[in-house]
């Protein structure tokens, strides 16, 4: 009997370990079955390849994930995207220097994130209306600055951030892994970081221990504009051209990797580092999908399912009933 | 032979790291009250889920009416009538009353009969005597009494075999009490069975026939009530003998300094009322639930604001925006529902213990995590927290043991004018020692306390001075203790 009950809390144990690691489980599983699939997978150029691609929708990841903590939604952050990317564009077709040009855009998307959170949380609104409106009006007034025309003939000093690499290594990646890793931090080992998980798991005991709930949140939602500003730019930088239609669609490919990264839509649990590998599952598979040459409307199609099917692989195996 | 209605034999139940259940048998008869108890974290709850499907079990097996049964949800514990109130209540907030109270016998494919479901609640209510409460009002409306009055109307109206109940009583004052165990009288006359969980021992005297004393997982001992005392029970609860003799303390009231002074202070609630609270004194609010004593400490808290009056701190007027200004000015609230207010379950103990943004914990932005898990494996040590580290989820806490979580915040905190709203609600016998000891020592060094609590025992033991609500008004205040305890309940009831 003794050892039974031994042997049971051990299992419960290991099952408790593997929940915490069962999403990197799950990405060297995606690994080995894209190594076996294609032997181009583990080249050094594919491999940088998907870390810059996965860059762009990475940063907008991560300033989701904050947001999703206070128990919000950001539906915005692909609009936010393409106005930053058009405004820095603009901007420096008008020859003003790139720093400052990359400045005033991301200043643009901080702004678009402050409307967002004031009236998701002083306002009281919720921000899933919130953002779905700013989604259609920053898009329109994206589409406004020139008209719907797309911007070429960026200067190299501009182009470089998005196309540059380090050695092989791109310097968008470096950016996205950088900015991972201050957030983790800041997440962390903060007193900011340590109330976005309070108002997100309970904004009534925060707000009667003396956290600024309202102002949490208002943060959350300024640092995800400011970071979607940021990719909008990115990506105008790497393409070599800014277009008003840039990051359609990108939000929903953010929210599924946070979720995929074991953040509650509920607020209070999860983390930055779970986005991060999520964000890296995706794209992995993404990945399988050219390497066989599977055509895009399947890709969708096979997309959601694996989704749904990963998630529900990891609810059976360590959400046994207690 | 058979005159058990439930049998639970050899029961095991582990979590992650713990053993919470080991080989517990417990059996109940038909028409008894048959009472459960343990310190904090001994597993009663846990024993409770695994009967009503909550929680699966490890190992052993479950007799129910000569059945045996394996229930895997409450729904099905509850259709082979089986009906449990949990500790931590389990209402809808932004239902009503009515609708609570039949929750979970709608037929998803049926029209509701508003008419019907409303008479229905209200004959429940009636049935039980509580037909002040209202079954169209919303239950987010109601105060944490009066929930639990409909949990009680919730597990009648279900026509239960057995009625579990967890610490039904943990905020009832007097008077609801007594409601309460007349409930307990009728449904036992017509032969349903109750299971009884709570930390106030008298009260197992007054309606027990047996009573079952778990500690750490396993069974002490089953007993007949008429053949055992209080001073036993402690020592099967504990292990050890307690000192009998109750813990000393000098008062020492600056009655010429008075810290927090409320001057006719009114809301919807509370009416044109006036307190003074002196520097080192503990003082009681008693009061029936909805009485206004949590009205008075969320206004004084700055939660809720004033339609008139004014509050002084140290004899300045101050205007308390919201519980953040309050803080600043040094004060602190324990709210009265642990759940909801008080604890972030999905955060750990160490997070929660220093929820309260304060300067101490932080060096040049980041937290001092080693500081911090130092200063709060001391406090869980000194209230007995149960659990394996500062790292566990508080989610994974028994009741009284984040209970206990609760005040750690506070007491860390170090601040001087403390609000405790039923601060030791579902705290068990030896930890409420330790926390009035901790509740002294913070009188004596200056600080003031206000206790609201619905146990008058506890503020004649704790405090200096007690203020009896009723109806939003105060209507006694008791200097002499002795004739506080010989008159409050009274006093509670009949407003004068
Ligand atoms: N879901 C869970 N996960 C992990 N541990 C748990 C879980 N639920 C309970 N426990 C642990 O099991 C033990 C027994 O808990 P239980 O809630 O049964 O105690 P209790 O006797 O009801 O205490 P209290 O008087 O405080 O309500 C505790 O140590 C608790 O930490
Ligand atoms: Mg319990």
């Amino acid at each position: 009997m003794g050892v039974g009950i031994k042997s049971r809390i051990a299992t419960l144990r290991l099952r408790e370990q593997f929940k915490k690691y069962n999403l990197a489980i799950l990405l060297i599983v995606f690994i080995i079955v894209a190594s076996s699939l294609s032997n181009k997978f583990f080249t050094i150029s594919n491999l940088f390849n998907i870390i810059q691609q996965s860059s762009v929708v990475g940063i907008i990841t991560l300033g989701m994930t904050y947001v999703i903590l206070v128990a919000g939604i950001d539906l915005s952050v692909g609009s936010t995207a393409a106005f930053s990317g058009m405004v820095s564009t603009i901007l420096i077709s008008q020859h003003l220097p790139v720093i400052m040009s990359i400045v005033v855009a991301i200043f643009a998307g901080a702004i678009i994130g402050l409307i967002n959170g004031w009236f998701s949380s002083y306002g009281g609104l919720p921000s899933f209306i919130v953002t779905l409106a700013t989604m259609v009006a920053v898009r329109g007034a994206t589409f406004i600055l020139t008209n719907g025309t797309p911007i070429y003939g960026l200067s190299s000093g501009f182009t470089f951030i998005g196309t540059g690499t380090i050695g092989q290594f791109p310097i968008s990646g470096a950016i996205w892994i950088i900015i991972t890793l201050v957030l983790l931090i800041i997440s962390k080992y903060t007193g900011y970081g340590r109330n976005l998980y309070a108002v997100g798991g309970n904004p009534e005991a925060s707000y009667l221990s003396g956290i600024k709930v309202n102002f949490v949140v208002l943060i959350a939602f300024t640092i995800s504009g400011i970071l979607s500003a940021f990719a909008g730019i990115l990506l105008a930088s790497w393409l070599t051209v800014g277009q008003p239609t840039a990051a359609t669609g990108v939000e929903l490919n953010a929210i599924a990797a946070v979720v995929l990264g074991g953040t509650s839509l509920f607020g209070g649990k999860g983390g930055i580092l779970g986005s991060f590998i999520g964000v890296l599952l995706m794209a992995v598979i993404t990945n399988i999908f050219n390497l066989v040459g599977l055509g895009s409307y399947y890709q969708s199609v096979f997309m959601g399912v694996i989704i749904v099917g990963a998630l529900m692989m990891n609810k059976y195996l360590v959400g046994e009933k207690s | 032979m058979n005159k058990d209605i439930l049998s639970m034999k050899s029961v095991t139940k582990c979590f992650p790291g713990m053993k919470a259940l080991d080989n517990v048998d417990f059996s109940v008869c038909y028409g008894e009250v048959h009472c459960l108890i343990g310190a904090n974290g001994a597993g009663k709850s846990t024993l409770m889920k695994i009967l009503t499907g909550v929680y699966s079990r490890d190992s052993g097996e479950i007799v129910f009416k000569g059945n045996k049964v394996n229930f895997s949800s409450p729904r099905e514990a509850r259709q082979n009538g089986i009906s449990i109130i949990h500790q931590e209540l389990s209402l809808v907030d932004n239902l009503s009353v009515a609708e609570n109270i039949f929750l979970g016998q709608n037929n998803n494919f049926k029209t509701v009969n508003w008419r019907h479901l409303y008479n229905e609640s209200r004959s429940v209510l009636q049935s039980i005597g509580m037909s002040t409460i209202y079954p169209k009002e919303l239950v987010s409306n109601l105060s944490i009494g009066h929930r639990q009055i409909v949990e009680l109307a919730k597990a009648v109206a279900l026509d239960a075999k057995l009625i579990v109940m967890d610490e039904p009583s943990a905020t009832l004052s007097g008077a609801e009490y007594a409601t309460l165990v007349r409930v307990i009288r009728d449904l036992q006359r017509k032969g349903v069975s109750i299971i009884y969980i709570t930390h106030r021992l008298n009260e197992l005297f007054d309606i027990g026939d047996k009573v079952t004393v778990l500690r750490d997982g396993k069974v002490v001992a089953t007993q007949r009530l008429t053949d055992t005392n209080h001073d036993e029970l402690v020592f099967q609860m504990i292990g050890k003998k307690v000192s009998n003799q109750k813990v000393i303390r000098n008062s020492q009231v600056d009655a010429q300094r008075a810290v927090l002074e409320a001057q006719s202070i009114s809301t919807k609630v509370i009416k044109q009322l006036n307190i003074k609270l002196h520097a080192g004194e503990i003082l009681g609010l008693y009061g029936l639930v909805g009485s206004g004593r949590t009205e008075l400490l969320r206004v004084l808290y700055g939660i809720d604001q004033p339609s008139s009056g004014r509050v002084l701190l140290n004899g300045q007027p101050v205007k308390l925006k919201s519980p953040r200004a309050a803080i600043k000015k040094g004060m602190a609230l324990v709210p009265e529902n642990r759940k909801l207010q008080g604890v972030i379950l999905g955060l750990n103990i160490w997070m929660n213990a220093t929820v309260v943004p304060s300067r101490d914990f932080v060096k040049y932005g980041f937290l001092r995590i080693s500081d911090i898990r130092k200063q709060v494996g001391g406090m869980m040590k000194r209230l007995n927290i149960k659990a394996s580290s500062s790292n566990t989820l508080v989610g994974n806490l028994s009741g009284g043991n984040q209970q206990k979580v609760v005040l750690s915040k506070w007491l860390l905190k170090k601040t001087s004018i403390f609000l405790l709203d039923e601060p030791t609600q579902g705290v068990d016998i030896g930890a409420k020692e330790e926390i009035y000891r901790l509740i002294y020592s913070l009188a004596s060094s200056g600080n003031s306390v206000i206790v609201a609590s619905s146990d008058h025992e506890e503020l004649i033991h704790l405090c200096d001075r007690i203020l009896v609500f009723y109806d939003g008004e105060i209507v006694k205040e008791f200097i002499d203790l002795d004739e506080a305890s010989a008159k409050i309940l009274e006093s509670a009831v009949v407003g004068r």
